[in-house]
């Protein structure tokens, strides 16, 4: 029993989250985290992190720029479960409360080097009309819990009635 | 305009503009004037003509004045020069009556009407005093001309091709030749025209025109990638025509050779079309295409020898010959020369003939393998039965017009002659001619021209696609495009394998291609067919290995929900890491089954809390209009929080004690006890914790209890006495009772308010469900949806994972004999011990999948073997204890303030009902209110299950008349309770016979056909009895029966 030092491989994970579009909002900040198998942990770097409010840029581009850098790196014994980012962008409403504006996940890179990735995002929306006028009104969208599930299966199935 | 402006004094735009209004009138009364003074006015006719133009110019430009502002200003500039220049000489002459009122005009018109004395005064005295000058003044014309010389207005009309382009140069539209051209951006025409008209005016502004004659642009912006659109129809492409790209090779040479010849090197670009291809052969052409250009190759060099048409030409020139030799032969007088001439004729003739002949040969040779080969194209299709290539071949019979068939008949006349000739020459004895003209009888016969003329058209009807399928299968017996002649292809096969034929002889190659279609056809292609065809490449070691290796089947039993206790968090990568101790824990670890659990929306998604209707949203609106009442605070619904976003430490109890009934005082006469010492120092000593016994995690579920609880005391509590004076609520209970118990009346919670997770379980399907499982799972889900907080269990597991209905496992169960042995005369007595004896059982730890529905009971004898069991076994077990002793008794599922899910036992007495709590071993009244029990949701015994419909589950509430439908829903219909309850259905038979021999036996077995049961699961049972008579003697009973399980 050589339990004194499990072999492990690392996955060490650098960059950035650069830049956003969203097109309709402005002064958004982003949340990233991890989610990853039950094999998998981190060993070194944030896990998680908060980025700073940007506007927009005053270009044709309209981008809204964090370059907030990501370094983190896992250990793991088990391809299964391959550690996946996910974002999840918030930012004011026309009332000024903090309201989700996106979520999304992405999977790190399997292959060494440098990648760029665009994460497509999505927001859970009000399943009534009514709903949706409070949620609006109230400044409480609906949100998740737990950005996670993004990434995750659970709970995802069709559940009838 | 400006300029004029500065020129003018400021008076002088002032008077202008007063007059404008007036100038209708002025213009009247000037004329007036000016008739007037023709009339009396005896003075110099020239100067009075001269105002008369003036004015009549003047007034034709007044109406104008009407007009444009620029014109009437400039008018009167003009005026005031005019008038100021007479009036410069009217200074020197004697004054004329006119110039005044011409000078008026540029000066004060109001003097007009005064009389002629004041007028003349007045004008006198201005000129003296105010000096006239002419404004300086710019024509406007002249103005537009100096601006033009410096601005430069480009025209929007269109520009002139020629005038684009380079002199005599056609504008060559690419599109029209069939180029493509990418759409330019839109851009207005006249926008463009003005751009056009501007560029033209630069130095080389021509350079921006294309051969077009429109501006150079590029193509759209919008669209990023320049992309040819290739119009490529996939139908259209046979895959026959796919390209081969071939890299274009520069020829240096050559361009050596022109760098050297001209300096300068132009680009001259060669367009080539390549319409189409045809090929002469191909390895892919069939039998009728291979015909087919034959017959094609055939025809094109019969129309080439047509057009040379040489046969003609020897024709006529033999027809010549003959001609210049009838010609020498009538001459007769045969002198040497002619003679000469005449052998030579022959001779030529003879030469021409042969050749003609030749020629002749040749296109009927032609001819012939022309209709050979159409002949064999038809029998080819028709033996085919479809055609495949459009060719068509039809042969005319070309009959010889009149001029010919004279022509013919004069040749023939010829050959008559010439035989007369021949004749007369036979008797001349000439040899040598007869030899040469004698086979032209039958020559000349032939000598015509080629009457058949064949037409090649591509008209012939191909077969449709349709009927090709039908068609397609003779072509592939037909075998090897390349070698159609082919029969015995196996054979050849053999052959060629044996020859060992060289495979890079190009005269095999046709074979060696046969051989390779042969071999791949001989290939075995497996018959079946594989999603994953792929999978072997993955397979990187066999299934046994695989199953041996330790790390597998740990990821396997995790995948599995096996392996909870594993206390490793990752997975060793090898082998050797993993300890033999998991697999032994994990041996351990109750078989479980597999089950999906679910999270529900809520779990995942906040949302503002759930407005379903507008009368919800009224009701929160009342809310904040509703008078608070602050003496009276009401407990208020709090937020939800979920489970998951909670860490440690963010969950705090909060207890209040509302009411406490019979707590034990303090007796007075000790004196010494602390809690008398209210000094701070005393205060300070007190080390004691608060002990809160929260007794069931389950009860997040409530968020909230609230209620009277018994407290647990110890039994002798030294210096505390019971209160007298207390009058207990319980009037019923025996005085021991009242004494020793003490009642808190608690509100206890927790903050943040916790969400309960709740898991909708969906058992998946037992394949081995009998009608009375998937009853009990329909009468669950029907229950369920009828009160969906309500507990209700029908079918459980038992230890060996098979599904059973509850009422299994209730039978009366004979209690511990020294129990019994105890109080042999009081039963009440009894039943309490027996009911501390149950309590006293170890309760088995909580499992995570108590309230998932899949639950799992062991039998009440195991339960007390194994001396464990939750609190279902315990209350199964209670339940059949005292079915022993003949009381109604039944198990009780639902929900205590305590414990959260609970099970009872329900015992009917005389005339109350009794519920006992297994855990504790306490007896309750159904009215007693401090019974721990706040729901009652179903009841079960050994013959059927039932579930509360009533509207109110409180114990106190229920009505516990289970035969009654209305209150209680049963699992099982009353009629087939005894029957369909009755599961197994047992059939058998003994059977007697006298021992011979085994193989006997067993026979009589056999036959009797108990053991071919179709029915699955059927069970048998098999005894054996051999009853020994003297003399060996034996006489054999078999018992034979088979378990049915009930379908």
């Amino acid at each position: 029993m050589t339990t004194a030092s499990p072999s492990v491989f690392l996955l060490m994970v650098n960059g950035q989250v650069e830049s956003a579009q969203f097109p309709e909002y402005d002064d958004l900040y982003c949340k990233y985290c991890f989610v990853y198998g039950q094999d998998w942990a981190p060993t070194a770097g944030l896990e998680e992190g908060i980025s700073q409010i940007t506007s927009k840029s005053q270009d044709v581009r309209q981008a809204l720029v964090w370059n907030f850098p990501i370094d983190v790196t896992f250990k793991s014994t088990n391809p299964y479960g391959w550690p996946q980012i996910v974002l999840s962008v918030y930012g004011p409403d026309v009332f000024g409360n903090d309201v989700v504006r996106g979520y999304g996940a992405v999977h790190v890179p399997f292959s060494p080097g440098r990648h760029k990735r665009t994460i497509p995002m999505f927001v859970p929306e009000s399943t009534s009309k009514l709903q949706k006028f409070t949620s609006w009104f109230m400044g409480r969208r609906p949100e998740y819990t737990d950005p996670k599930v993004v990434a995750q299966g659970e709970g995802r199935e069709v559940q009838p009635g | 305009m400006s300029e004029e402006m500065d020129n003018v004094t400021a008076e002088e735009i002032r008077d202008k503009h007063l007059q404008k209004e007036e100038n209708q009138n002025i213009v009247k009364t000037l004329r007036g004037k000016v008739r007037e003074k023709r009339k009396n006015s005896k003075i110099n006719k020239n100067e009075k003509s001269s105002t008369e133009q003036l004015t009549d110019s003047k007034i034709y430009q007044r109406t104008k004045t009407e007009v444009s502002l620029d014109k009437s200003l400039s008018f009167f500039i003009l005026n005031g020069e005019e008038s100021s220049a007479l009036d410069e000489s009217s200074k020197q002459r004697p004054v004329n009556h006119s110039y005044p009122k011409c000078f008026s005009l540029g000066g004060n018109l109001q003097n007009v009407d005064e009389s002629e004395d004041e007028e003349f005064m007045k004008e006198f005295i201005l000129t003296d005093l105010v000096k006239v000058k002419a404004a300086e003044y710019e024509d406007d014309q002249e103005q537009i001309k100096k601006q033009k010389a410096n601005i430069f207005v480009p025209s929007s009309s269109p520009v002139v091709n020629q005038r684009k382009l380079p002199k005599d140069m056609m504008p060559r539209i690419l599109e029209d030749e069939g180029f493509y051209i990418q759409r330019k951006p839109e851009i207005y025409k006249k926008t463009c025209n003005k751009m056009e008209n501007r560029l033209l005016k630069l130095e080389e502004g021509k350079r921006w025109f294309g051969e077009s004659g429109e501006i150079l642009s590029l193509p759209t912006p919008i669209k990023q990638s320049w992309n040819f659109r290739l119009n490529i129809r996939k139908e259209s492409l046979n895959p026959l025509l796919k390209t081969i790209y071939r890299k274009a090779v520069k020829c240096d040479l050559g361009s050596l050779f022109v760098n050297k010849i001209e300096g300068p090197r132009e680009i001259y670009q060669l367009d080539l079309n390549i319409v189409g291809l045809q090929f002469s052969h191909h390895h892919l052409f069939n039998q009728e295409q291979v015909l087919c250009a034959r017959l094609l190759q055939l025809y094109e060099c019969f129309q080439d020898r047509q057009q040379q048409n040489v046969s003609q030409l020897l024709y006529e020139k033999l027809k010549a010959l003959t001609d210049a030799t009838k010609l020498s032969n009538e001459n007769s007088e045969i002198n040497q020369l002619t003679r000469k001439s005449l052998q030579d004729y022959n001779w030529q003739i003879s030469n021409t003939k042969q050749l003609y002949d030749l020629e002749r040969g040749k296109d009927l040779s032609l001819l012939r393998s022309i209709l050979r080969t159409w002949k064999q194209i038809k029998s080819l299709r028709q033996q085919q039965g479809f055609t495949s290539t459009p060719i068509k071949l039809q042969v005319q019979r070309i009959k010889i017009n009149k001029c010919d068939e004279q022509e013919q008949e004069q040749i023939s006349e010829i050959s008559e002659t010439e035989k007369k000739t021949e004749g007369k020459e036979l008797k001349n004895g000439k040899k040598e001619r007869l030899s040469y003209l004698a086979p032209d009888e039958t020559e000349m016969e032939r000598m015509k021209q080629i009457t058949l003329r064949p037409q090649l058209s591509f008209t012939a009807e191909l077969t449709s696609l349709s009927k090709c399928s039908l068609m397609l299968r003779n072509v592939d017996t037909r075998g090897v495009p390349g070698i159609p002649w082919l029969i015995n292809e196996q054979k050849l096969f053999e052959w060629a394998n044996e020859v060992r034929i060289d495979p890079n002889n190009p005269e095999y190659s046709d074979l060696m291609e046969f051989v390779m279609y042969m071999s791949l056809k001989g290939q075995d292609i497996p018959k079946y067919f594989r999603l994953e065809q792929l999978q072997d490449e993955f397979n990187f070691v066999s299934e046994e290995e695989m199953e041996k290796s330790k790390r597998f089947q740990l990821l396997q039993l995790r995948n599995a929900g096996q392996l909870d206790n594993f206390l490793l968090q990752q997975m060793p990568l090898h082998d050797i890491e993993i300890p033999d101790l998991v697999f032994q824990v994990r041996r351990l670890i109750m078989k479980r089954i597999v089950k999906i659990t679910k999270c529900n929306l809520s779990d995942i998604v906040t949302d503002y809390e759930e407005i379903v209707s507008t009368s919800q949203l009224t009701d929160a609106v009342f809310k904040f209009v509703e008078p608070r009442r602050k003496l009276k605070p009401q407990r208020k619904e709090r937020k939800k929080v979920t489970a998951l976003t909670i860490s440690d430490g963010d969950i705090k109890i909060l207890v209040r004690i509302v009411r406490a009934y019979n707590i034990p005082m303090r007796k007075t006469t000790i004196n010494s006890s602390p809690g008398h010492d209210y000094s701070f120092s005393s205060l300070s000593k007190i080390k004691d914790n608060i002990y809160i016994n929260i007794f069931d995690e389950m009860m997040i579920e409530k968020h909230e209890i609230s209620g009277t609880f018994q407290v647990t005391i110890p039994p002798v509590l030294l210096g505390y006495t019971w209160s007298n004076t207390y009058v207990f609520p319980r009037e019923d209970s025996n005085e021991q009772n009242l004494k020793e118990c003490t009642f808190l009346n608690i509100f206890a919670t927790i903050e943040p308010q916790i969400s309960y997770v709740t898991y909708n379980p969906t058992l998946d399907k037992f394949l081995d469900q009998t009608e009375v499982l998937q009853r009990a799972q329909i009468f669950k889900k029907n229950c369920k949806a009828i009160f969906p907080n309500r507990r209700i269990i029908t079918t459980v597991f038992n230890d060996e994972g098979i599904q059973f209905l509850v009422t299994r496992y209730i039978k009366a169960l004979n209690p511990p004999q020294q129990l019994l042995d105890i109080f042999l005369h009081n039963s009440n007595a009894t039943l309490d011990l027996i009911a501390r004896f149950v309590s006293l059982i170890p309760f088995m730890p909580n499992t995570p999948d108590e309230n998932d529905g899949s639950d799992i009971w062991m039998t009440s004898e195991r339960c007390i073997s194994l001396a464990i069991g939750n609190k279902e076994e315990h209350a199964i077990l209670l339940c059949n204890f005292f079915l022993y002793f003949g009381k109604k008794a039944l198990v009780l599922l639902g929900t205590s303030g305590l414990e959260g899910h609970v099970a009872y036992v329900l015992t009917q007495e005389t005339n109350e009902y009794l519920l006992w709590n297994p855990s504790t071993g306490q007896c309750y009244k159904q009215f007693d209110p401090f019974c721990p029990l706040k729901s009652v949701d179903c009841l079960f015994d050994d013959r059927n299950v039932w579930f509360n419909i009533q509207q109110s589950n409180t114990p106190m509430a229920v009505f516990f008349d289970y035969s009654k439908e209305s209150f209680w829903k049963p699992l099982l219909p009353k009629n087939v309770q005894g029957t369909k309850v009755q599961s197994i259905q047992v059939t058998g038979f003994p059977i007697q016979m006298p021992y011979t021999d085994v193989q006997s036996v067993i026979d009589a077995v056999y036959q009797t056909g108990i053991n071919s049961v179709e029915f699955p699961q059927t069970e048998f049972a098999l005894a054996v009895y051999i009853h020994p008579y003297p003399n060996n003697i034996l006489s054999v009973w078999v018992y034979l029966a088979s378990l049915v399980q009930y379908q």
